[in-house]
């Protein structure tokens, strides 16, 4: 099938190269020449594992090339996936002028009729709104918008394309449900996941949804930590505990410094806007109980540091370990581990900032900041070391070779990937954020 | 082994009978004279599938056997669980602790060996170091008790299958105790299944049992709220749960939009919850869970509304089916019903309620004296202007609406989904849901 994905950002270039491994004719669009000659090169401008590979494979075989070139595109595609960015705007709402933008350089080159889908996570009620855009600017006469949320997690986003766990298609008519059956038979044959159809409205709440419920799980599982380090409990056993429950599950149990990112944050926000515009009173009361928990999380953080250092932050040189949202990526888009650095700072403490991938994007995002280039630099001097990113290799370094360098030996782990005996064994006090040490 | 469970109600029975079925030597123990003579007769003392049966079982091989006196208890083994009820205090949130206190003092008192106490019971933290000192304290001199935690997990209408297979063995252990060692032995037929072990202190056992509960009612209520989201935004609340239930990390179990949650655990563990966090002064936590609570009593408030609203806002006098008094399907279990909790306030609120549920009659009876009771779903139905679809007996899937009596234009409020609504609408129904 011919295919354009319009946007090439994290999610429409991996979508491009997943479609065109699966056997899809795919041209790449993006209005940044930069992005876009990046990609023809076979590199992808950011960090993502197997994507590379991907890129390249495809591009030699012939079945991928990106261009700035909307009309190309237009010309080229049956089906268009708008995968551009939907940020949160200054209200919490989802910003959709990417997508309308999208739709206002396509249409009017769209002479043959076509499906526009899109994958971006949006505000209920889209896809009605953008299909009447594209049919007011279309010369071509049957233009129909369906929803095809994505799926994928930075770090994994490659198989999350090739082998997701589900393809959820929003049509409201059986032409669209049948053309999105058809460009995802490579994926359900071969890997046997449910495609799974519903209407518009909902396929465009899906990821919304999703993400709201994890943010909730994150929430109550750091609440219950809160909890468990009052009456002197074991979190960690807890969430193991209650984990093998089938209902509940091991995954985003970890208590820490909560969750960051781009998007769950992001899309409570919306989630609660939404919700308060439509008046659901219960919805906007657990959502916002959902965010005072995950921000609670950070001041708490924060008043274990200065409690650490003697009651002020003024003048105290703090290691701040990890600035990435979370492991594995070098993302720092609303991360706990930069915001917790950043207030630190304006606090008064000297903070030095390592992070195995998002060095260049900290530095960026918060040049306030003093930076290392490895941990045990950003802990030279310290009177404190905070891990605030759960990178493993964290809990792989020598306490003696890290106590040598810094000025007290007190180390504060917010995401539990510190094994607290080793260090203690090395003279360090080790204090968590809920998990007992 | 030899073990007694000290306490044969929905815990203790299945409990005993389960560890029965496991080849262990059970002795349970029950102060009320009836249910000891109900359990020796073979009879379960409540509707739970499979648990008579495994009664008989136990008696058969010799297995199982009852009393009433903590001398014989003492006597019969040196394990003794503790499976007393803990409900919710009348005065407040917190558990009554009341029985688990008497029992395991009573117990204290007439034991000759030094012996484990295992505490089944759902408790706030805390509460096993304080009845380890307590027991200390009524034993006999030179009499060692060593008390452990291990939260029971099972699901009324599975309990037997849990028993003798959990999804998980949770055990909270005073250090440089024994307990661990033994009953290791003593679950040794499930753990060589792969049950897991988790093997922890007392206070995070104690504290597992009401997390898991808090959690799973926040859930339920998640969905909820986001159903009244759904219903605002034209969106399909059935498919989004299905939809977002493929993810791993979420799952599709407890995700089904409906009346909420009742029972006597997830609402008991949930206030018990909020009760301890306020305690603590962690105000933060409080507010997720009150918020999860409220959710839950809206859909009960909002089920009530649909059913006035369909008597154009006048009930009194008017005649309401209500399908469903148990909290959930397959048992006869009405504490803090969600179904006979909607049917008495309709009754409040001044209609004349009629009630049908295939096994919880009887309770539901003793309990709301007020109501009437029908002998079959259609006879609840004879005349009524609204029928309330309150508890998902799967028996209510397969009523013929078109074989029903109901008064003209009557409304069907299907407030636990999986009735067929188109055959209903056929049938001349107006159908509406939360």
């Amino acid at each position: 099938m011919r295919i354009t994905v319009i946007g090439a950002g994290h999610l429409g270039a991996t979508h491009a190269a997943g479609m065109a491994e699966i056997g899809h004719d795919v041209i790449g669009v993006d209005i940044d020449p930069i992005k876009v000659d990046t990609l023809n090169e076979g590199r992808g401008w950011f960090h993502e594992p197997e994507l590379d590979e991907l890129l390249t494979r495809n591009l030699t075989i012939g079945r991928l090339r990106f261009t700035t070139d909307f009309k190309q595109a237009a010309t080229h595609g049956e089906v268009h996936f708008l995968a551009v960015g939907t940020p949160s705007g200054p209200d919490g709402t989802y910003d959709l002028s990417q997508l309308t933008g999208a739709v206002h350089e396509l249409a009017p080159h769209l002479h043959q009729p076509c499906l526009i889908v899109g994958k971006s996570t949006v505000t209920p009620g889209t896809a009605a709104k953008l299909e009447t855009l594209a049919r007011s600017l279309a010369p071509a006469e049957q233009i129909e918008v369906a929803w095809n949320p994505e799926f994928l997690r930075e770090g994994t986003a490659v198989a999350d394309t090739l082998t997701p766990d589900r393809i959820v298609v929003g049509a409201d008519s059986a032409a669209a449900e049948r053309v999105l059956r058809d460009l995802y038979v490579p994926i359900t044959r071969s890997h046997g996941c449910p495609l799974l159809v519903t209407d518009r409205i909902t396929a465009e709440m899906v990821k919304a949804t999703a993400n709201a419920y994890l943010a909730t799980r994150i929430s109550f599982i750091n609440a219950v930590a809160e909890m468990s380090a009052a009456v002197g409990a074991n979190i960690s056993d807890l969430a193991d505990a209650i984990g093998h429950d089938v209902r509940i599950g091991h995954q985003y149990l970890s208590p820490g410094l909560g969750f960051g990112g781009g998007c769950l944050p992001k899309d409570l926000h919306a989630f609660t806007q939404q919700a308060t515009a439509a008046d659901i009173t219960p919805a906007v009361n657990l959502l916002r109980s959902v965010d005072t928990i995950n921000q609670h999380m950070r001041h708490r953080a924060i008043d274990l540091a200065r409690s650490a250092v003697g009651g002020t932050l003024t003048g105290r040189r703090i290691a701040v370990w990890g600035a990435a949202f979370k492991a594995g990526i070098d993302d720092v888009r609303d991360s706990p581990a930069l915001d917790v650095a950043t207030r630190l700072h304006h606090q008064g403490a000297t903070v030095t900032v390592y992070d195995p991938q998002a060095l260049p994007q900290a530095r960026q995002a918060a040049p306030q900041l003093a930076y290392a280039q490895t941990a045990a630099d950003a802990a030279q001097d310290a009177h404190l070391v905070i891990v605030a990113t759960g990178w493993p290799e964290f809990g792989a370094l020598d306490p003696q070779t890290i106590a040598n360098r810094v000025r007290t030996p007190i180390l504060l782990d917010t995401r539990g990937v510190i094994t607290a005996p080793r260090w203690m064994a090395a003279h360090w006090t080790v204090l968590s954020l809920g998990y007992r040490t | 082994m030899n073990i007694t469970v000290i306490g044969c109600g929905r815990l203790g029975a299945p409990y005993a009978a389960g560890m029965a079925s496991l080849g262990h030597h059970v002795l349970g123990l029950d102060t009320n004279p009836d249910t000891v003579a109900a359990l020796r007769a073979g009879k379960a003392p409540f509707a739970e599938p499979g648990l008579a049966e495994a009664i008989t079982d136990g008696a058969a091989t010799g297995g199982l056997t009852f009393t009433d006196s903590y001398r014989q208890a003492a006597d019969h083994a040196t394990v003794h669980f503790l499976a007393v009820p803990t409900p919710q205090s009348v005065d407040g949130n917190h558990h009554d602790l009341t029985d688990v206190y008497a029992a395991a003092t009573r117990l204290a008192r007439e034991l000759r060996r030094d012996s484990l106490i295992v505490v089944k019971s759902s408790v706030p933290a805390g509460t096993c170091a304080v009845l380890a000192e307590q027991m200390a304290a009524s034993a006999a001199p030179g009499i060692r008790i060593e008390v452990a935690a291990s939260p029971d997990f099972m699901r009324e209408s599975c309990s037997i299958p849990d028993v003798r297979r959990p999804s998980r063995i949770v055990l909270g252990v005073q250090a440089g105790g024994d307990a661990e060692r033994i009953l290791r032995e003593l679950w040794a037929p499930c753990l060589a299944v792969g049950v897991p072990l988790v093997v922890t202190d007392l206070v995070t056992a104690e504290l597992c049992k009401l997390a898991a509960n808090a959690f799973l009612a926040t859930r339920v209520s998640f969905i909820n709220a986001l159903s009244e989201f759904c219903h605002a935004a034209h969106a399909n609340i059935t498919d989004l749960a299905q939809v977002i239930g493929h993810d791993p990390r979420i799952g599709s179990d407890y995700l089904a939009p409906g009346l909420g949650f009742g029972g006597s655990c997830l609402s008991k563990d949930l206030r018990g919850f909020v009760a301890l966090a306020a305690d603590l002064g962690i105000g933060d936590w409080t507010n997720l869970l009150t918020v999860v609570d409220h959710i839950n009593q809206g859909r009960r408030r909002g089920t009530v509304d649909l059913a006035i609203q369909a008597l154009n806002g006048k009930p009194a006098g008017q005649p309401v089916a209500v399908w469903g008094a148990s909290f959930k399907p397959g048992i006869d279990d009405i504490r803090d019903s969600p179904a006979l909790d909607v049917a008495t306030r309709l009754h409040q609120a001044g209609a004349s309620v009629r009630v049908y549920d295939p096994q919880a009659m009887a309770h539901a009876r003793s309990e709301c004296p007020e109501l009437e009771y029908a002998t079959d779903p259609a006879a609840a139905v004879e005349g009524a202007r609204v029928l309330l679809h309150l508890t998902g007996w799967p028996q209510f899937t397969t009523v013929d609406p078109a074989a029903l009596h109901p008064a003209p234009d009557a409304v069907l409020i299907d407030a636990r989904g999986g009735l067929n609504h188109h055959q209903w609408t056929a049938a001349g129904w107006t159908v509406r849901t939360l």
